[in-house]
């Protein structure tokens, strides 16, 4: 009974969406509903200085989508509402259906085992290697040693650093140094990743590959949430486009590959559908 | 998280901080050195003047020519009383042999002449009598004949109850004060440390980290801090205690009588322990307040 029960216990810490309630049974019709909803989200900071205005967006499962817009129209504050590192004034966020702007601290973990994270300066631990810095997404999920090394090998091996597992993280190249933040960020297979200008500190060819390697991990299902102000970036993707300024976001459809100039003045003028503002 | 992963990565922990962490660790191993100290010189002192009191011994000093006869029968007087459980005759050349072996220049007072040391009679009293007992047999024996005086040795007891019993409250004093250092010393340390690692915390928040998870190879490097200071006093006083122990021993017989004693395998046990969870206590005190 208590291996029965031990197990169980190690299952459920493990399990992805732990986050809800123990006792919260999941609907069958879960899998159906979007990865991530804003429903009227509300951010302010300060009495009269809001982040975000009322946003409202969807994101479905298996999506790649470009976050962008100029620097502070709120993607950043965006990102970390979802992460729950900033909790909403008012307004609902949905991530697989559940509402977690009203998640309790103890939960915020096991929410954030279910994103993968990258951000434009990288934050490995330099003095680290690379495998532990790519290991430490599944020491907090209490895996065995065996299996992370496992896990941890294979996924270097899809971001290009196959062998290089006991380098030390903070002698790479910048490049180099964004993939391992992008192995860690995979390595637990969560169920949306969130990149914060991800290619910001890199040259203009690096960039490119970053954005290949985020395409190449989307083909394989995983929902992409990228936010990025380089229109050189967005211009090389055929992916939906979600267009933020002053706490308000614009939506621009996939298929706008042509899409040069900058801000949202160009998608007015354009005539296209403002999803909420 | 298991005790592996934990382990390690206090390890890796301390590794990347070793310099920050020896130095907390000598720190602590001063303080402890100061404590375990203390104790093992209370703890020789109470077994002194425990073996002294339940020996129960009164000393009397006979008349200077008090005749052979005349002692023999005060010791037959004496041996019938049913307080005394026996009697040791000193003659006067066994007192002065007695003190030479005690004193540190004997080669100087050996031509001192016998006379100069009064023969005794050593009472070894029955175990467990009252002081009241012990009060009304020294005051009748004090007005046989024969009897020049009598050392009951109250004062020299009562001097060290007081000194005992001073030495255990300066002793608990000196335990709260070794403990606020090591929570002094292992919260600066902690905090240094969390500062230092500041990256890697909120690294570990950004995978999803349970705070247990971040707080677990803190909690591990405090205990680690504690216990090994506690081993290095504890080796250091063995040290010292071991080196000098004929000269600590000689100085003890002279003025006391009996030899002195090192802490037990469980005394000793019980003080890594104790350093152990003082220095967890410690960092887990810190950890609430700094890693909010």
């Amino acid at each position: 009974m208590a291996i029965s029960m031990n197990r169980e216990r190690r299952t459920r810490t493990r399990r992805p969406f732990a986050f809800f309630r123990a006792d919260a049974q999941r609907g069958a019709r879960d899998h159906e509903r979007p990865i991530l909803e804003f429903e009227d989200v509300y951010k302010f900071f300060g009495e009269e200085q809001a982040a975000l205005r009322g946003l409202n967006l969807k994101i479905e499962r298996g999506e790649f989508v470009f976050l962008t817009g100029p620097s502070g129209a709120g993607k950043s504050t965006m990102l970390r509402l979802i992460t729950r590192e900033l909790g909403v004034d008012s307004g609902r966020i949905l991530f697989a259906g559940k509402d977690i702007s009203r998640l309790t601290d103890r939960s915020i973990p096991y929410l954030r085992r279910n994103l993968g994270i990258v951000f434009q300066d990288f934050r490995i631990i330099p003095h680290w290697s690379v495998a532990e810095n790519v290991a430490i997404s599944l020491e907090v999920m209490d895996y065995s040693p065996r299996l992370i090394r496992s896990r941890v090998s294979e996924v270097l091996e899809r971001v290009g650093l196959e062998g290089r597992g006991g380098e030390r993280a903070g002698r790479l190249s910048g490049g180099e140094q964004q993939r391992v933040a992008i192995a860690r960020a995979i390595v637990t297979e969560p169920a949306l990743i969130l990149a914060d200008e991800p290619t910001g500190n890199l040259d203009p060819a690096l960039a490119v590959d970053i954005l290949t390697l985020f395409e190449e991990i989307h083909e394989t299902g995983a929902t992409v949430l990228f936010a990025t102000h380089d229109h050189g970036m967005i211009e090389r993707g055929n992916h939906r486009i979600l267009s933020l300024e002053k706490g308000r976001v614009y939506d621009v459809r996939k298929g706008l590959s042509s899409w040069s100039a900058s801000g949202v003045h160009t998608v007015r003028e354009q005539g296209l559908r403002v999803v909420a503002g | 998280m298991n005790l592996r992963t934990l382990i390690t990565r206090a390890m890796r922990g301390f590794r990347e901080e070793r310099r920050l962490y020896l130095s907390a660790i000598f720190s602590l191993a001063i303080a402890f050195l100061c404590l375990a100290s203390a104790i093992l010189a209370l703890r020789n002192f109470e077994t002194l003047s425990s073996r002294w009191s339940e020996a129960g011994k009164l000393s009397l000093y006979l008349d200077e020519g008090l005749s052979v006869e005349a002692t023999a029968e005060l010791e037959l007087l004496l041996s019938g009383l049913r307080e005394i459980r026996r009697i040791e005759h000193i003659s006067n050349e066994e007192a002065r042999l007695e003190f030479l072996a005690g004193a540190v220049d004997g080669a100087a007072l050996r031509e001192l002449p016998a006379e100069l040391f009064p023969s005794s009679l050593e009472l070894y009293l029955e175990p467990n009598l009252a002081a009241a007992d012990i009060e009304a047999l020294a005051t009748r024996l004090g007005t046989l004949s024969g009897v020049a005086s009598l050392e009951r040795y109250q004062s020299f007891f009562e001097r060290l109850d007081r000194m005992i019993g001073a030495g255990r409250w300066g002793t608990i004093g000196l335990s709260l004060l070794v403990a606020l250092l090591v929570f002094g010393v292992v919260g600066s340390t902690i905090r240094l440390s969390l500062a230092r690692r500041s990256r890697e915390i909120e690294v570990m928040k950004l995978v999803g980290a349970q705070p247990s998870f971040i707080r677990g190879p803190f909690i591990v490097e405090g205990v680690f801090q504690g216990a090994a200071a506690a081993l290095i006093a504890i080796v250091t006083l063995a040290v010292f205690y071991f080196g000098f122990r004929s000269e600590i021993d000689l100085g003890v017989r002279l003025f006391f009588g009996g030899e002195t004693l090192f802490f037990g395998p469980g005394a000793i046990v019980g003080f890594l322990i104790g350093g152990a969870l003082m220095g967890g206590l410690g960092s887990t005190l810190s950890l609430r307040r700094y890693l909010a």
